[in-house]
Order: C-alpha cells, then structure tokens, then sequence
C-alpha cells in the first residue's frame, strides 16, 4: 500500500517535473523552428515548417556579418572568463583562508556591491575606461579592454569561490606548510585542482554574461571590428518590422555555444551551486 | 612560516590594489571640446573635418546611407570626411549621449526624437542650430529655408532653439484590406469612427475569405503605445499636451472617448490587443485583421508581406478616421542634432546636414528608406517613384495634416506611463482613477526636468 502510494507520488512529481520541463522548452523550441521557416510561415503562425528552410541560417550568417561578430564574441569571452578566474580565485583565497584584520567588513563590502544594480555603475565604468583611454598608451575604447577590464572580477563570483575554499579542510595547509608551501603554492598546487566544480560554475556565469552582453559594448565600441554577437542580432529588427525567421535563426547561431558549453560542464556546474550553499 | 607567506602574498596583491585606487577618483568630460569664447560661424574654416555621425539604422538603409556618405566625402569641396557609426536603437544611443555627455565623448552628428534633443540641449550637449542656418556664408538661402515643410522643422525648434534638422519624416497610417471591405459590403476606408466600429464589428462576423484561418477574424489591434493612442486623440481633434505644450493633458473627454470606444469594441471582440512584437502587422498581412494602425515607414515591409509572403489582396492607407475638425495625422521622426565640440567640427557637421537635406539626396534617401523627404521640392524628383509605391504617394498626400507628440524633455518616461495606464484601463482598470494617476504622474515627471 506504502509502496503504491509512494509509487504514485513519484509519478505525480515525475509529471509535474515533466510538465514543467516541456512549457520551459516551448521557447526554444518555437525558436527553433520559426528559423526554419519562411517569412510568410512566421506571418502565419504555422508552428511547423513546411519545408526546412537551411538558408536562412547562411542568409542570417551573411547579412549580420555574423562571422566577424562571432569571432569578437568568443574573443571577448575568453579573456573575460580567464580574467574573472584568477582574480577572483586570488580576492576568494584571502577572504577564506587567511585571517587579517578586517576580513568580514571587507567581504560586506564586496557583497554590498551585489546590490548595486548594473545600470548605476555603467557611467562610473564609462568615465573610467574613458580616462584610462586618454591617459593609457594603447587604445580602451573601441577595443579589448574596454570589453573585458571591468569585468574581471565581480562579487558573486569571489562569494561563490570563498563559500567553497572555505569548506576545505584545514589540514591541507597545515600539510602543504610542513612541505614549505607559501600561500600562492598551495592556492595554485593544491587548491586549484580541487576547485574544478566551483570554477567552471563561475566560468560558465561569466560566458553567459559576456555572450548576452549588449548595452555595455554599443556604449564604448563605434564600430563592427570589436562588437559582440548581440549586436548582430540587433540587425533584423527594424523600424519597419521584423523578420522574424532570421532573427530566430541568429538567434539559434548565438545560443548553440552556450548551450554546448553548459552540456559539456552540466555535472560540475551543478555540483559547483550546491557546493557553494546557494539554492536554486 | 605563516606570517612570510602572508607578507609575500600582500606584497603581491597590495600594489595591484593601489593601482587601482586612482581609477576611482577619475572622470569628467573634456572641457576642451566645450570652447565658451564667442566665435564668429563665417570666419570658421571646416578644411579637413572628420566628423562622426552616430545613427540607427541598418541593413538596407544603412548601406545606402554609407554610399551617400561616401558620395559627400569624394565631393564636398572642403575635404570634410564623414564617418557613419551605427549606435544602436534610439534608446540605445540616448543612453550612449548620457553617457558621452559625461566622459565627454561625443559625436559630432547624432540621430536623436525632440525629446531626446531637447535633454541633450540642457546638458549642453548639442548647439542651436539657427546660426548656421541663417549664416549669410553658409547658412541656407531664404528660398532653401522656405522649401522645407514647416511643420517639420517646427517639431525641433523648442524656446527659438533649433535643437536638431530634419533628415526625413514618418507619420502613422492606417492600413486597410480592400478586398475584405468589398467583401464586407464597403466602398471606402472608414470616415468617421462610427463606420470603424461598424466595419470593425462585420469583420469579426465575416472572416476575409482569403484568410487561412478563419477562425480568428478581427476588425483591429490596438498595440499598447503611446503613438498609436496619441493619432487617435488627435484624429478626434484632442493633444496630450496643453495649447503652449507646457503640461500634459491627460485626463481629457477626448482621451476618455478614444479608449471608451476600443474598450467597447473589445468587449464585443471586434477589436484585440497586440500581444507580440508587430503581431498586427503580421495578422494584417495575412488577412485576419481589417485595419492596422502603423507608421508609414513599413509601407515596404506591409508590401513584401502582404504581396509576396501573405495571402494577396489589394490594399490601401488612409488617415485615422477623422472627427468634425478633419482629418489630422501624427507626424514624427528623429532629427538630426549637432553635438557641442569644437567649433570647426561643428561647421564641419552642419556641412553634412546641408547637403543630407537637398532635394537631389532627399529623393535618394526616400528611395531607400520610403521614409517622407523634408523639402517640398524633392516631390519634382519623386514622380516615377509616385506612380510605382501608390501607397507611399497616398501616405505623401496626407502630410498637410500632420500634427507632432509633445518635445518636452522627459516625454519618454511619460510615454511609459500612458502604456502602463492603458494596460490598467484595458485590464479592467477604473478609467478615472487610471487618468487621474496618470495626469499627475506626468505632471510630476515634467516637473521633474
């Protein structure tokens, strides 16, 4: 009788689970069809495509200068999550692991900073990139830097290291000191390995965000050979309308990497969250 | 032990930390590019210019306007060379000017609505375009200044400030099916707003019979904008703004009339909401809806839509229905503004615009666009166009009653608040208490600037 009725239970939270994985699949898959289909298909609201249409994907590659967008975008990201690992790991480490004077107002304050929204240290980012443009002997705007210096390291991502280098036992220093380790030694030798999890849910946080970013690379970027893939995708709504079909299939282009990113790290990702403390 | 390894980390981190502390006492704009000095506009030489203009627009429109700036640069004779640079959708480009505004990285053009001007005007941020206008060495000649359409360069004139020059001009239209009126038993697009509730009711009883989904069969959607409700008030002979456009009229019978009539006709189901991004256009071109209120800058996308990818018939554009006064049509567009740099650039800038404006580049640009030109000349060069786009021409014949949505600085947030008060009217809302928030929310918003 228990058993059934936990049987059932299963089944009830199974179906919910169920339920609620195809209404938040229903975007994306309508995404994916409409870049399928035809103008006139979209105009329809037809939910399947008659006929596969392969060539809005090379028209939407072409007409966005997608090639050249794509690039920056992967650029951009990689300085951005290889940047945002070390200098958090290095702002983590200290917060975790080594007892100073001041430590937890110091942690405040960089939690503090989680409440600011990003549209209020847009212009203070702004005035700084432009400053160190006119001061700095090689270009800020319109470039890498401006890109990828400001968000080198942020908030969440030092809370999210310091919550697990805080969870690893003490006496791996206490080992790593008899060996004569100092703190970068044992933080890159001994540490970094057992971070993977933890890292990689960072890394992945950060190419998210350095892939979707819009706002910020129009503000300090004048022209394509810099931009980022959203801006491309900005191209096929006009004020005359939109077309829908290939804006979807950018739309696809722009979310493969991330979604095969996340496919490849899923386990270690969710493994980092729920070893961060954090709830979903 | 501990303690070495600790200095050795701290000898490592604290000089990076105190690299960075300068960076946050850092900013301001550049005052250099601000001259205060009064300066004489004839004895200015432009030679050698680089000017950047900061616009919106891309793929098709965009390659034309980069052909035309290349024309400019081979041909003007004071080797002036123009750099175009797309910045994003307007608001995308009014967050980067607040932005330059403050790090002082400003373009010398940039395209910008009145309201947007008129902030970037108080923030010093651009010049009055007058001085250059009437400037006996470069300035437009009487008959020049005359061939523009006067509402238009009246829409940028805020105070006697000439905040921006028009580069061309768009005005919302209302689509219609003719094929499904006949089919309804019509001869004409609707006159009056009686014969729209009429036309809109027999829609939705008799679906168009070219429709693939007959189903659904609505006589209009309203989208949520303040531009759509702003034409209708105006067509029944009422503003958002008070006669000085000082202070918004919000709360007003004609405002009252305009949206007891589509809450009505949404009660009966003759009229629905739009509930996607240029859903109207979409059922509109597909033959579920009768009518489709929408700026005349998509007549080609209407065209290709309907022609090409829809079902096919024969359509028309018209004014709104008009209400004793006549007809009366929302007219706007963004200009284009001068930013506050050096002077040379300045003139430099106002050379561009000059020549952007001439009848022989407006009719290139309308031919690209299908945007409206801004001189009345430029029509001698558009006949052919005329007889090709009758739709374009019928929309062209309606700009002698065009009237403007408000320029007072702020109006964007007020526009968000009349979407949101048509969202409470629409969902149920109480319509006076709606109005009534609304009007002082705007009115506090405007006191705000």
């Amino acid at each position: 009788m228990a058993t059934r009725r936990g049987r059932g239970r299963s089944w009830l939270i199974y179906g919910g689970l169920g339920l609620w994985a195809t209404v938040s699949s229903f975007p994306f898959a309508w995404m994916l069809l409409s870049s399928f289909m035809t103008r006139g298909e979209t105009l329809r609201r037809v939910f399947v495509p008659e006929k596969v249409q392969w060539a809005n994907y090379v028209q939407a590659w072409k007409e966005a200068d997608f090639g050249l967008y794509f690039e920056n975008s992967v650029l951009i990201a990689a300085m951005q999550v290889g940047g945002t690992l070390l200098f958090s790991l290095l702002a983590a480490y200290p917060l975790a692991r080594m007892e100073f004077r001041g430590r937890n107002a110091v942690f405040a304050c960089i939690l503090a900073t989680l409440m600011i929204p990003e549209s209020v240290t847009m212009v203070p980012n702004f005035l700084t990139v432009t400053w160190l443009h006119r001061s700095s002997p090689f270009a800020w705007l319109n470039s890498w830097p401006a890109l990828t210096v400001p968000f080198l390291a942020n908030a969440f991502s030092i809370f999210l290291l310091r919550q697990f280098l805080r969870g690893l036992p003490g006496e791996l220093w206490d080992a790593a000191r008899i060996d004569g380790a100092g703190h970068f030694r044992f933080l890159f030798g001994i540490l970094l390995p057992l971070c993977k999890a933890p890292l990689l849910t960072v890394g992945m946080f950060t190419f998210i965000g350095s892939w979707n970013a819009l706002a910020w690379p129009l503000l300090v970027t004048n022209s394509p050979n810099w931009r980022p893939i959203s801006v491309g995708l900005q191209q096929f709504v006009s004020e005359a309308g939109a077309e829908v079909h290939l804006q979807m299939a950018g739309a696809v282009i722009a979310t493969v990497p991330v979604l095969l990113i996340y496919f490849l790290i899923q386990k270690e990702f969710t493994e980092g969250i729920s070893m961060s403390g954090l709830k979903g | 032990m501990k303690k070495k390894a600790e200095r050795a980390f701290r000898a490592a981190i604290l000089p990076l930390l105190a690299g960075l502390l300068p960076l946050a006492s850092c900013g301001g704009g550049d005052e250099s590019a601000r001259p205060q000095e009064k300066v004489v506009l004839e004895e200015l030489d432009p030679s050698g210019q680089e000017v950047v203009f900061w616009y919106q627009h891309t793929r098709e429109r965009e390659d034309e306007l980069l052909r035309m700036i290349e024309d400019f640069n081979r041909t003007n004779p004071h080797g002036i060379t123009v750099r175009g640079e797309y910045a994003g959708k307007y608001n995308d480009i009014y967050n980067k000017m607040i932005v330059g505004l403050q790090g002082g990285t400003l373009p010398h053009l940039v395209v910008a609505y009145q309201n947007q001007a008129r902030a970037y005007y108080q923030e010093e941020g651009i010049v009055d375009l007058n001085p250059f206008m009437v400037s006996p060495k470069w300035g437009l000649d009487s008959q020049a200044r005359a061939d523009f359409f006067q509402p238009f360069l009246k829409q940028d004139n805020i105070d006697g400030v000439q905040t921006g020059l028009p580069p061309n001009r768009s005005m919302e239209v209302l689509y219609y099916n003719i094929d499904w009126l006949e089919e309804l038993g019509f001869d004409a697009p609707p006159a009056t707003w009686d014969k729209f509730a009429e036309m809109c009711r027999k829609a939705k009883e008799q679906p168009f019979s070219k429709s693939p989904d007959q189903s659904r069969s609505l006589g209009f959607l309203l989208e949520i904008d303040a531009s759509r409700l702003a034409s209708m008030i105006f067509s029944v002979g009422g503003d958002l703004v008070d006669a000085e456009g000082k202070g918004y009229t919000l709360d007003t019978p004609h405002l009252r009339q305009v949206l007891g009539r589509m809450m009505g006709l949404m009660g009966e189901k003759a009229v629905g909401i739009v509930s996607e991004d240029y859903g109207d256009q979409k059922e509109f071109s597909v033959g579920q809806v009768l009518f489709a209120l929408r700026s005349s800058s998509g007549l080609p996308y209407f065209k290709s839509a309907i022609e090409e990818d829809g079902v096919g018939f024969r359509w028309g554009v018209t004014h709104l229905p008009s209400g004793p006064a006549g007809p009366v049509v929302n007219v706007y567009g963004a200009s284009i503004s001068v930013c506050k740099i050096a002077p040379e650039g300045q003139l430099a800038a106002w050379f561009f615009l000059k020549w952007f404006t001439e009848p022989a580049q407006q009719a290139r640009w309308v031919r690209a666009s299908n945007y409206f030109p801004v001189r009345k000349s430029t029509a001698q060069e558009l006949v052919e166009y005329f007889v090709e786009n009758p739709q374009y021409k019928a929309a062209y014949d309606l700009l002698g009653y065009g009237k403007s949505e408000p320029s007072v600085a702020g109006y964007q947030q007020v526009r968000r608040l009349i979407q949101d008060a048509m969202v409470d009217i629409f969902d149920g809302g109480d319509v006076d208490q709606v109005l009534e928030r609304l009007e002082t929310a705007a009115g506090r918003s405007l006191a705000e600037q």
